[in-house]
């Protein structure tokens, strides 16, 4: 943007410039008046002399006088043209400097596009993209490979469609989610996204096929927006803008496609001529506390003060009532906001206590106990005996394998160290980047 | 008198620039038509394949209907589709199309894709009926009356805003 604005001032520089200087420059007509007339002046004396002489005939003795006259006229003339005040000049100078860059920008203000953000080549997209497409291309066929050999796999298909989408290969995509729809075990989710493969392979027009598809899933947030569009594009605004509404009464306050169904709702109103419904409120967003929005607004003190409060309440309450999943899950969010890892250390053993079977609160636990010791270098204790309860719920959680290795390596268990490593890449996905660092210290195991 | 070879120059480029930049500001929908209130040219057209049956003069006329110009290479035919298909399939009015410069394969995937909402395809392969009817580009919808007389032409896609006025137009031919 600055670029642009510096070259467009240069131009302007110039063209000023090139228009200014003559005028700035001024009279050289003027100034060489004086040098004309006397050799005018010598050339009527030369042809006077030459007639008296004899050398010409008196008819072309004429001629050449009237010649010489006229040019003396039209010398006069020039510098009569030239002889404008330089303060008047000057006065043209300065109203061109001005008006100029001032008619360009009207112009530009009017016709160009001043609120286009630019495009410099570093943010047009990462230039991998080729390479991310590569990969891409790669992983769709690992994953038709692994289709052909057991062409039920359900899971393999829905993946295989959304890479396909993710490569801009929608027709395909489509084709992908039509086949796993064939295979039963519909979801409404599934029939949305193929919905949206459809229209996106149509450019965005929501076909008939598309719009069957949607309609398969009414209540997925993906066909209620496409629906809306299908309507829009069928010219039936007040139903699109039925369907939009209904779509943010039931989103999340921070459901993240709201901005865009937002922005439909508006265009919608403003091409159909009636006033823009105001924005649904939304339904209580679980990621964020209650008066989350409130919290949203205050200063960052009074928003401690505020989250403090609402821990101190929270905890109250939990001792009271220690069967309440959300509460809890409340709780150890803001504890790790306000930054207290003995308190949600507290916090997680007492969920843990209320729901012994979940292997994430115990985890959350240990990764506080290692937070508090400042690193994993070394194992506390309170972090090996939470590992060794999460152990016995989840023994198979790569990390669980993982620490538990470490465990028993600190320990002395080599062999043990080794199978439980062993075990933990086999379930680590072949591009995970932990399988380096997993390798490397299942090498650095002393042996036997 | 000088001053006068410089004037007159300003003067003559201050009127072109004051011309182009009116011109600016017009609507070049706004087209006029030499075929508003005639009969529909003469013509008889090929089908597109056994999607629907061809189109003719003969065709028109009896009921108030539109005939639309479309190319499955025109992407405003695209967005103006789905409309189509609500007039036909909703409104129940007839549609003909009139399918120029296409290949009759790209035009079949394109109706399989969108769906057909012409009662009869008449393929203009060179443009040439087309040029009869006044067309400029494609798309263009004409109205056409029960006398077959051609009574309102819309350049470029139909939208929302376009709807209403339409069903009202065909309406009222309907009844007059």
């Amino acid at each position: 943007m600055i670029l642009f604005w510096l070259a467009a001032g240069l131009v302007a520089a110039l063209v000023v410039g090139l228009l200014v200087r003559p005028l700035l420059r001024g009279g050289a007509a003027a100034d060489r008046l004086p040098y004309d007339l006397a050799v005018y002046r010598d050339q009527l004396a030369e042809v006077e002399r030459a007639a008296a002489a004899g050398e010409i005939p008196e008819g072309e003795a004429a001629a050449s006088r009237l010649e010489i006259e006229r040019r003396i006229l039209a010398a006069a003339d020039r510098a009569e043209i030239d002889r404008t005040p330089p303060g008047q000049r000057s006065v043209v100078a300065v109203l061109v400097a001005v008006a100029v860059p001032l008619g360009a920008l009207a112009v530009y203000g009017w016709h160009g596009a001043p609120r286009l953000p630019g495009q410099p080549l570093a943010e047009r997209g990462p230039p991998s993209a080729a390479a991310d497409a590569e990969a891409g291309e790669k992983a769709v066929a690992a994953l038709v490979r692994r289709l052909e050999e057991r062409p039920d796999d359900l899971d393999g298909w829905e993946r295989l469609a959304q890479t396909l989408v993710r490569l801009q290969r929608f027709a395909d995509a489509a084709e992908a989610y039509r086949h796993r729809l064939g295979l039963g075990a519909p979801r409404p989710d599934l029939h949305a996204r193929h919905g949206e493969a459809l229209t996106l392979a149509a450019g965005g027009i929501v076909t008939p096929a598309a719009k069957a598809a949607f309609e398969q899933a009414p209540d997925d947030p993906r066909a209620m927006y496409f629906l809306g569009e299908a309507a829009a594009q069928a010219g039936d605004l007040d139903e699109a803008l039925r369907r939009w509404t209904a779509l943010e009464a039931a989103s999340a306050a921070d459901a993240p496609w709201r901005p865009v169904v937002r922005r439909r709702i508006e265009e919608a109103a403003r091409e159909r001529g009636v006033p823009v419904p105001p924005a649904a409120p939304g339904t209580a967003t679980p990621g964020v506390p209650s008066g989350g929005e409130a919290i949203m607004r205050l200063s960052p003190e009074e928003r401690m003060q505020a989250i403090r409060g609402m821990v101190a309440g929270l905890e109250e309450r939990l001792a009271r009532e220690p069967q309440d999943r959300e509460g809890w899950r409340r709780l150890v969010q803001a504890l790790d906001v306000l930054g207290e890892p003995a308190r949600l250390a507290a916090a997680l053993r007492g969920a843990i206590t209320a729901y012994p079977d979940d292997i994430e609160l115990r985890l959350d636990l240990a990764n506080a106990q290692l937070e508090q010791a400042g690193g994993d270098a070394v194992l506390p204790p309170a972090f090996v005996e939470t590992m060794r309860g999460a152990a016995r719920i989840a023994p198979d959680h790569p990390q669980v394998l993982w620490y538990l290795g470490r465990i028993a390596a600190d320990e002395g268990r080599s062999e043990e160290a080794r199978q439980l490593w062993t075990r933990l890449l086999e379930r680590l996905p072949a591009n995970s980047p932990a399988r380096a660092e997993v390798e490397s210290r299942r090498q650095a195991l002393p042996e036997k | 008198m000088r001053r006068l070879v410089y004037i007159v120059p300003a003067v003559v480029f201050a009127l072109i620039a004051a011309w182009l930049l009116a011109g600016l500001g017009l609507d070049p929908k706004a087209l006029p038509s030499a075929m508003i209130d005639k009969p529909a040219p003469d013509f008889a057209l090929p089908a597109l394949g056994d999607v629907a049956p061809p189109l003719a003069t003969a065709d028109l006329g009896g009921e108030v209907a539109l005939v639309n110009v479309f190319a499955s290479w025109c992407v405003p035919c695209r967005a103006e589709h789905p409309l189509l298909m609500r007039l036909a399939g909703e409104k129940g009015v007839p549609i003909y199309g009139i399918n120029q410069k296409d290949k009759p394969a790209d035009a079949t995937r394109f109706l399989a894709q969108l769906g057909n909402p012409y009662r009869r395809i008449g393929v203009d392969a060179n443009g040439r009926v087309s040029i009869e009817w006044g067309v400029y580009g494609v798309p263009e919808t004409f109205v056409v009356d029960r006398a077959g007389r051609i009574r309102y032409r819309h350049v470029g896609a139909l939208g929302p805003q376009d709807f209403e006025p339409l069903l009202a137009m065909i309406e009222r031919l309907r009844r007059s």
